[in-house]
């Protein structure tokens, strides 16, 4: 036998690790290789013609093994396609946006430039993408791989079907009417602060935060405010939930940066009450903690609802 | 002459479909007598059964692990051929196969009548 065949057959049998398998494949596509090249001898080919024609007919010889060991050849088969896409899609809306936030904080945190902290963020998002993607991809490749035949996909039932864009209707106007509510409360308290002390007013809130920081808080719910009616008209778009997602950074970055910067409580209040510096200093992370998972949360409800929109709008 | 209507790919995919079925059950029936890939493959072609080589041998592999056929290696010959022989449970399932088939048959039969 030529060089040709055995150098076929080691390609196609190389990569099974059985010995017994690998033996046997072996020795069926050497009977299967030579009868085809008799075959085609006696048609008259000469014989590395019929050589070549015959290895030409069988293909790529990594295909061929699959085929005859009944090996998956797709990374990610229909079993698994629509749950990888889910999560796939889920996690790359969420998980980037939050790291890019808790990236952003820690740079600001540090006194980096705004570019600096801009463009790390979006590296940090990019690389967390990348990442997910990989990952994601990977786990379900090997689950593909290792999940037995006839392994059933997650059962799907019509509960979980995304509601109409329509049915919502008083379900948004409750939406709209908490939110109204909770800003209006917000801005009272921002700039009444009704903390009394023997019947005097005592600011919890630091009086240096106006007119500037006290101001752009105060505008941010204002535009807040205007958001929620937008999305009551208009629904979940995309913009509105861009919208949403840049005012809940934006009023956390505030809040934050002023609390780590100790801008924030009135330093009379925080006397009055009794909290030691030290107590705020190692209070800090936590607050900033709570403040990020706040935005992050507000910004991915917002995503999700945007996404489950779109889905309904498109189909 | 009308040209090849299986030259058009829509033409041919749909016959591919319709045939993949008749290619187990060809050989479960053709297999009750032991032969090797290549000889059934002829014999296939011979008895108009049409079906590729690289579609053939994996499907005998199949059949085999599905306990449909038995193989056995024969080394008497020139070089060493790996013989199937149709089994009690693949005989079983070409005898469901040929009803199902005729079952079919007929009411293709029927359908053609009532709408020509």
């Amino acid at each position: 036998m030529s060089q040709l065949n055995d150098r076929y057959v080691h390609a196609a049998t190389r990569f099974v690790t059985d010995d017994d398998e690998r033996t046997e494949l072996d020795l069926e596509l050497r009977e299967r290789i030579a009868d085809t090249i008799d075959d085609l001898r006696a048609r008259g080919l000469e014989e590395s013609a019929a050589e070549r024609q015959a290895l030409t007919e069988l293909g790529d010889p990594l295909r061929l093994a699959a085929e005859y060991r009944s090996r998956p050849m797709h990374l990610i088969g229909p079993r698994y396609y629509f749950i990888w896409l889910r999560l796939l899609v889920t996690l790359l809306a969420i998980v980037p946006a939050i790291i890019a936030v808790i990236d952003a904080l820690a740079g600001a945190g540090a006194g980096e430039s705004a570019a600096n902290v801009l463009a790390s963020a979006v590296a940090t998002a990019l690389s967390v993408a990348v990442h997910i993607a990989f990952w994601t991809t990977l786990v379900f490749a090997l689950i593909e791989r290792a999940a037995p035949d006839g392994t059933k996909e997650t059962e799907w039932t019509p509960d979980r079907l995304p509601e109409l864009p329509t049915s919502g209707a008083a379900r948004e106007r409750t939406d709209l009417i908490a939110s109204l509510v909770f800003l209006v409360t917000m801005a009272v308290l921002l700039v009444w602060q009704p903390f009394f002390v023997g019947g005097e007013r005592l600011a919890v809130l630091d009086p240096d935060l106006w007119p500037w920081w006290g101001g752009a808080l105060l505008a941010l719910i204002a535009l807040e405010a205007v958001q929620a009616v937008w999305v009551y008209l208009r629904g979940w778009t995309w913009p509105a939930a861009g919208a949403t997602v840049a005012l809940s950074v934006a009023f956390g970055a505030i809040l934050i940066w002023l609390l780590t910067t100790d801008r924030l409580f009135n330093p009379a209040f925080i006397d009055h009450v009794g909290w030691n510096p030290g107590w705020i200093e190692s209070a800090t992370p936590f607050f900033v903690t709570v403040a990020v998972v706040i935005v992050a949360w507000e910004s991915i409800d917002a995503l999700v609802k945007a996404g489950r929109r779109g889905r309904t709008v498109s189909s | 002459m009308n040209p090849d209507p299986a030259a058009d790919p829509v033409v041919a995919g749909h016959l591919q479909e319709l045939r993949r079925g008749t290619v187990v059950l060809a050989a479960l029936v053709a297999l009750r007598t032991p032969g090797y890939g290549y000889a059934l493959l002829e014999s296939l072609n011979q008895h108009g059964i049409v079906v590729d080589a690289n579609t053939l041998y994996p499907l005998l592999r199949r059949l085999e692990k599905q306990g449909l056929l038995t193989s056995e290696w024969n080394t008497e010959e020139s070089r060493p051929r790996k013989f199937y022989r149709t089994s009690d449970e693949g005989d079983a399932l070409a005898s469901t196969l040929i009803a199902d088939w005729q079952r079919l048959d007929a009411s293709l039969r029927h359908l053609t009548e009532e709408t020509s």
